[in-house]
C-alpha cells in the first residue's frame, strides 16, 4: 500500500438524520443537522482550504482561509464554524476568496521558515500545501520583519520536537490535548503577536503534564510538532494496517515505512477501538522490536548452567520435540505441558493450544490470562452464559453514570480513557471504587461523584452493599428480571442480598467506607438510564476475583443495565490479547469458544478434523503445574511470550517450578528471566512480524499485518506446527488464514469471520456467524447466551492473607502510563525516561511513623520473601496500604505476593499481600538491576 | 503427585465460599467444580489425603471430598 492518507472533512460528524439540504458550488447535499459547511463540502469533494480545522477537533475559526460566500449573507463566513441550515447556497471558489485567502497565507508564510515555502523542509506542512494550491510563491511583506524564527526548539521529549518557529499558533495542538486526550497540558500562553504554544505552565515539554500520547504532534498542521522519527529518517512512503500489541484495548495504527524501516505508527481514524486516538506506548514505544537484545537465532543447551548454542530451527525443533517426547516416554503422557501468551496473535494461541491438546496428547494448557482475567471468563460465563464483556468501547458515549472499580484507565487503557473523560465532560456521573486515590477521582474538568476508598480485599462487601440498597430500597428494575432473568435465582439472590448482614451499614466495618456514601452511590448507579460498570485487575485478582465479578453481574441484571449501548459490564483487559487467547481455548478446562473439554459434541468437533482423540478430563492450571513440578511429575514445558518468572506471584516458588523441569523451552523475543531456566530457546516475532489477528477487550478482531518478514525466519504459528509435527503429531499450515478458517470451522462464534471478511470490513466483533454477520458490537441484547441471566449468591468471605502486627501493611501493586506489564518491552525504549524504576508509595502516616523520608530506600518484607524499593510518600495511598508497580525485574514486587488465590480461578491475589516497610541500608532492585543482565537500556 | 497443603487450601477455600448453602446442594457444588476445574490427578491425590485422614479439611470440604472419591475409584 502506498502512503494511505486518511480523508478529513475538517470538522466532526454529527449524529442524526441527514435532513438539511444544501447546495455547494452548484452540488446539492444532504447533511445532519449541525453539520458545518466545510464539512458538507468535503462529503462532496469540495475541499475548503484550512490550517485550524480537522475532523478530530471542534471548529475553531481562527485561520480565516476556510471563508466562503453564502447567498444572502454578508461578508465571508468561516466555513469550519458555520452550521448548515436548509437551503443554504454556498460557493467556496471565487475569486473575492482566493484574493482573501492568499492574503492571509502570505501573512502567515511571512513568520514561517522560508524552507518551508522553497520545498526544502523534512517533513509535511499544510501552510506548504496550501501556498501551493493558492498558488502564492512569495510574500509581498517580506521576512525582514518581526517573527519568531529564532524562536527554541524544545526537544526534551524522547520522542517529538517542538519548533516554535513553524508553529503558526493554530491551536490545533492545544485542542487536541483537550479534546482527544483529555489531559489539559497544552495552552496558548501571550497576546497577539506574543502568543505561544506552552507546556503546562512555560515548562519544557518533558517537565510538563504531557503524556506522550502523539495527539498534538498528529494535530499539528506544520512541521512544529514532528516525530523525531520523521525529521531523522525522512517522511515515510507508505502504510501497512496493523493492530498495537500493547493493552487491550488494540488500537488500530498505520505503520508508515520509508522503504523497509518504520518511520512512524500513526493511530488509525477508522480503526473501531481507537478511532484515531494513542498513547505513548502504541504511538512512540515500538523501538523494542529492533532493540539490539532481540534474539533472532534458536538456541539450545544441555544444563541450565552451560551457555547457550545457537542453532538451526531444524536442529533445535528435533532437539525439542525429542527432550518431549522421551520425558512422555518416561513419565507419562501428563508430563509435559504449555502455556500461551496473550501477547500472541488468535492464530498463534490457537496453534499452540491444537499442539498441546492433539499433540502432547493432554490438556495440560493455560494461558497467562490465568494470572489476570480468569475470574472474568468464570464469573460471567456463570451469570451471563459467555466469558466476555458486554459492549463496544463507544459504548460508554451514552452511559449517564459509570461505575469503575479496581481500574486505572489513564494509566492501563489510556486511549479507552480519553473517550471515558470526554463522556465525563459531558457530564456522566463518575463513582470510583478503588483504594488508591487515581487520576481520574479529581483531574481536569473531572470530579468523581463519590470515591469509595475501600480496603483492599472487600470488594465483595462492597457489591453486596450496592445489591442490598437495589433490593431493599425498591431500585429492582422489575420488568427487565421478570423478562430477562430466571425467576428462581433471582429470588433466592434477593432474598440472600436483603439480608442485615450486607447492609452498607454492617459492611462498613468491613470496607471501611461509610455506609451513607454507599447508599448515595448505589442509588446513583441504580437510578440512571444508562449506568455501565468498567473493571479491571484490581476486581478480578483477589481471593474473590470470580465472586466478585458475579456480583457485578448480578448488580447489572438488578438494575437491567444490560443489553444496550451505555451500560453493561466492562472488563478493561490487561494485554492485547487476553480476550483472543480465551477465546482459542487456552485453558485447560475449555476448548476454542469456552466449550467444556468433557463436552463430548465439542470434542468430536475437533478430533473429526483434527484426527486424533482429545482427553475429556481437565488438565493443569498454571500455578498447579509449578506444584506438579516441584513434586516430580511434571517435567516439560512450552512457554510462549510470557516471563512467569517475574509476572507470576511468589516468584521463590516459580523459580523452583522451573528449576525442577528436565526440559523448559521459551519462545520469546528476549532472554527473559523465565529463559534462565530453559534449554531450548525459540526466537519469537514482533507485532511488526506478525501475520494474524488479535482481539481486544470489546471483542473485536483486528488484523495484525506484518510490516516485514519474521526476522527470526520462522513465524511462531509454523513452530509450533513444526515441533507438534517432530513429535510425531503432523501440523501444517501455509499462511495465518487457514488458521482462522480453522477457528471459523470449529468455533460457532467465530464462524463469520475470515482475513479476507476483515480486510474488508475492518473489523468485526464476535459473535460472528450467520445469526450475526456484521458482529455483535452490543452482547445480550434480546436475551443472554445461556438464555435467562442468572444470579449467583455472593457471601463475603475475607481473604487468608491478613495484617498482623509484623506485616501491618496492605501492599497492592499496579501499572504505570508509560510502562507495560513486565517491562520486557517498554524498558527496552527510551519510555524509561519516564519511570526509571519502581517505586514504594507510602501514606506519610505510616511514612513518619517508621522514619521514611521521600526517596529513601525502604525494604518490604512479606511472609514469602523481602525486596528493596525506593519509597515515595503520597496520599494516594490510606493509611495502611502501600501500593508498587512492577516493571523491573529488579524490584521484585513478585517476590513477596503470596500464593493466595481466586476460590473459583486460582487467578492470584497480587492485589492484597501483608508486609511491613523499613527504612534499610540496602540497595533499592532497580539500582541493583542495573547490573543485571535482565534489565536492559534503550 | 501434587502438592498436598496447596490442595487442601484450594478445596477448602471452595467449600468457605460455597458454605451458605444448604449442606448436599453445597457439597453438589463443590464436587462439580472439582469435576470441571480440576485434573483428575490432583482429584486423586485429594482422596488419597482424605483416605489418611483428611485431618485438614473442613467438614464441607470433606463431604466434596467422599463424593470425588467414588469418580476416582470408578
Amino acid at each position: 500500500m502506498t502512503l494511505l492518507r486518511e480523508p478529513d472533512y475538517g470538522t466532526p460528524a454529527r449524529g442524526g438524520e441527514a435532513d438539511v439540504q444544501v447546495e455547494i458550488d452548484g452540488i446539492t447535499v444532504a447533511v445532519s443537522a449541525g453539520t458545518s459547511v466545510m464539512r458538507a463540502a468535503a462529503t462532496v469533494g469540495v475541499e475548503v482550504p484550512r490550517l485550524c480545522a480537522t475532523d478530530s477537533l471542534e471548529p475553531f475559526g481562527s485561520c480565516r482561509l476556510c471563508i466562503v460566500e453564502i447567498d444572502g449573507r454578508k461578508g465571508t463566513p468561516a466555513s469550519c464554524s458555520t452550521p448548515c441550515t436548509p437551503g443554504m447556497t454556498i460557493t467556496t471558489d471565487s475569486p473575492r476568496l482566493l484574493r482573501l485567502r492568499r492574503g492571509v497565507t502570505e501573512l502567515y508564510l511571512s513568520d514561517h521558515p522560508r524552507d518551508c515555502l522553497t520545498g526544502e523542509a523534512h517533513g509535511e506542512c499544510e501552510l506548504h500545501d496550501l501556498a501551493e494550491t493558492l498558488g502564492v510563491h512569495d510574500v509581498r511583506y517580506g521576512y525582514e520583519g518581526k517573527n519568531h524564527l529564532d524562536a527554541a526548539k524544545d526537544e526534551t521529549n524522547p520522542y517529538f520536537t517542538f519548533d516554535a518557529a513553524e508553529c503558526i499558533a493554530c491551536s490545533r495542538c492545544v485542542r487536541a490535548c483537550d479534546e482527544v486526550q483529555g489531559t489539559f497540558a497544552l495552552t496558548i500562553a501571550g497576546r497577539g503577536f506574543s502568543s505561544k504554544v506552552s507546556a503546562s505552565a512555560g515548562e519544557t515539554f518533558m517537565q510538563s503534564e504531557c503524556v506522550s500520547c502523539g495527539a498534538c504532534v498528529q494535530a499539528c498542521p506544520t512541521s512544529a510538532l514532528a516525530e523525531k522519527t520523521v525529521i531523522a529518517l525522512g517522511a515515510p512512503e507508505r502504510t501497512v494496517l496493523t493492530t498495537c500489541a500493547y493493552c487491550g484495548v488494540g488500537c488500530s495504527f498505520k505503520a508508515e515505512l520509508r522503504g523497509d524501516e518504520v518511520v512512524r505508527m500513526v493511530p488509525y481514524k477508522a480503526g473501531g477501538a481507537n478511532e484515531g486516538h494513542s498513547c505513548v506506548k502504541g504511538r512512540f514505544a515500538w523501538g523494542y522490536t529492533s532493540h539490539r537484545d532481540r534474539q533472532l537465532s534458536p538456541m539450545v543447551r544441555e544444563s541450565i548452567t552451560d551457555p547457550w548454542r545457537a542453532v538451526s530451527w531444524d536442529e533445535a525443533i528435533r532437539y525439542a520435540a525429542s527432550g518431549l517426547v522421551a520425558i512422555q516416554a518416561e513419565h507419562g503422557v501428563g508430563s509435559i505441558g504449555g502455556i500461551t501468551s496473550s501477547r500472541c496473535t488468535n492464530e498463534e494461541v490457537f496453534v499452540v493450544q491444537k499442539m498441546i491438546r492433539a499433540g502432547f496428547g493432554n490438556n495440560n494448557v493455560d494461558t497467562c490470562a490465568r494470572v489476570c482475567h480468569s475470574p472474568t471468563g468464570y464469573g460471567l460465563k456463570q451469570t451471563f452464559g459467555t466469558s466476555a464483556g458486554t459492549q463496544e468501547f463507544r459504548s460508554v458515549e451514552k452511559s449517564d453514570v459509570i461505575l469503575l472499580i479496581g481500574a486505572n484507565p489513564t494509566d492501563g487503557h489510556p486511549v479507552f480513557a480519553s473517550r471515558m473523560k470526554q463522556r465525563l465532560r459531558q457530564g456522566a456521573a463518575l463513582v470510583v471504587i478503588d483504594p488508591r486515590r487515581i487520576d481520574l477521582v479529581r483531574s481536569p474538568h473531572i470530579e468523581a461523584a463519590h470515591h469509595l476508598q475501600l480496603h483492599p480485599g472487600t470488594n465483595v462487601a462492597i457489591v453486596n452493599a450496592f445489591g442490598h440498597v437495589v433490593v431493599t430500597e425498591g431500585l429492582v428494575d422489575r420488568a427487565f428480571v421478570e423478562q430477562r432473568c430466571e425467576v428462581d435465582s433471582f429470588a433466592q439472590w434477593e432474598r440472600f442480598i436483603a439480608r442485615p448482614e450486607n447492609s452498607p451499614e454492617a459492611m462498613e466495618q468491613i470496607t471501611g467506607v461509610p455506609a451513607a456514601q454507599v447508599r448515595a452511590a448505589a442509588r446513583l448507579y441504580a437510578t440512571a438510564p444508562n449506568a455501565a460498570i468498567y473493571y479491571g485487575l484490581g476486581v478480578t485478582e483477589h481471593s474473590q476475583g470470580s465472586t466478585m465479578v458475579m456480583g457485578m453481574a448480578n448488580l447489572a441484571m438488578a438494575t437491567g443495565n444490560i443489553g444496550r449501548e451505555g451500560v453493561g459490564i466492562n472488563p478493561m483487559r490487561g494485554q492485547n490479547n487476553v480476550q483472543g487467547s480465551c477465546d482459542m481455548g487456552s485453558f485447560p478446562h475449555e476448548l476454542p469458544g469456552y466449550r467444556s473439554v468433557g463436552d463430548d459434541t465439542a470434542r468430536q468437533v475437533f478430533e473429526e478434523l483434527w484426527k486424533h482423540p482429545l482427553d475429556p478430563e481437565p488438565g493443569l492450571r498454571i500455578p498447579n503445574m509449578f506444584d506438579v513440578a516441584i513434586a516430580g511429575t511434571y517435567r516439560g514445558m512450552f512457554i510462549q511470550g510470557e516471563d512467569i518468572a517475574q509476572s507470576d506471584p511468589n516468584v521463590k516458588h516459580v523459580k523452583a517450578a522451573l528449576a525442577s523441569l528436565e526440559l523448559l523451552i521459551v519462545q520469546d523475543l528476549f532472554l527473559n528471566e523465565t529463559a534462565a531456566f530453559a534449554r531450548v530457546f525459540l526466537p519469537g516475532t514482533s507485532f511488526l512480524e506478525k501475520d494474524g489477528t488479535f482481539t481486544n477487550a470489546e471483542r473485536r478482531i483486528n488484523r495484525v499485518r506484518p510490516v516485514m518478514a519474521p526476522r527470526s525466519g520462522r513465524h511462531e504459528w509454523q513452530v509450533a506446527s513444526e515441533l507438534a509435527t517432530a513429535m510425531g503429531y503432523p501440523m501444517h499450515y501455509d499462511d495465518g488464514s487457514q488458521i482462522m478458517d480453522e477457528i471459523a470451522a470449529t468455533t460457532p462464534t467465530f464462524s463469520g469471520v475470515s482475513f479476507a471478511k476483515l480486510d474488508s470490513v475492518g473489523s468485526l466483533q464476535w459473535p460472528c456467524n450467520d445469526s450475526a454477520p456484521d458482529g455483535t458490537p452490543t452482547m445480550h441484547a434480546d436475551g443472554f447466551v445461556r438464555g435467562k441471566g442468572h444470579f449467583v449468591d455472593t457471601p463475603f468471605v475475607a481473604t487468608d492473607e491478613r495484617t498482623s502486627r509484623r506485616y501491618p501493611l496492605i501492599l497492592t501493586t499496579g501499572r504505570i502510563l508509560s510502562q507495560y506489564n513486565v517491562g520486557a518491552q517498554t524498558r527496552r525504549t527510551a519510555n524509561v525516561q519516564w519511570h526509571g524504576e519502581d517505586l514504594l508509595e507510602i501514606h506519610p502516616h505510616d511514612a513518619e511513623e517508621r522514619g521514611i523520608v521521600d526517596g529513601a530506600v525502604v525494604s518490604i518484607t512479606s511472609r514469602v520473601g523481602e525486596t528493596v524499593l525506593r519509597a515515595r510518600i503520597a496520599d494516594r495511598m490510606p493509611q495502611g496500604v502501600v501500593y508498587t508497580t512492577f516493571h523491573y525485574p529488579g524490584s521484585g514486587a513478585n517476590i513477596v505476593t503470596t500464593d493466595y488465590s481466586d476460590w473459583a480461578t486460582n487467578c492470584p491475589e497480587y492485589k492484597v499481600t501483608a508486609v511491613q516497610v523499613a527504612p534499610t541500608s540496602q540497595h533499592p532492585g532497580d539500582v541493583r538491576a542495573l547490573h543485571d543482565p535482565g534489565v536492559v537500556q534503550p | 503427585m501434587t502438592d498436598t497443603a496447596t490442595l487442601v487450601r484450594m478445596v477448602n477455600q471452595i467449600a468457605a465460599n460455597m458454605a451458605h448453602l444448604p449442606h448436599d446442594q453445597a457439597v453438589a457444588q463443590i464436587v462439580t467444580h472439582l469435576r470441571s476445574f480440576w485434573a483428575p490427578v490432583m482429584r486423586a491425590d485429594l482422596v488419597t489425603y482424605l483416605d489418611d485422614g483428611g485431618l485438614d479439611l473442613t467438614p464441607l470440604a470433606a463431604s466434596a471430598a467422599e463424593q470425588v472419591r467414588a469418580d476416582v475409584e470408578h
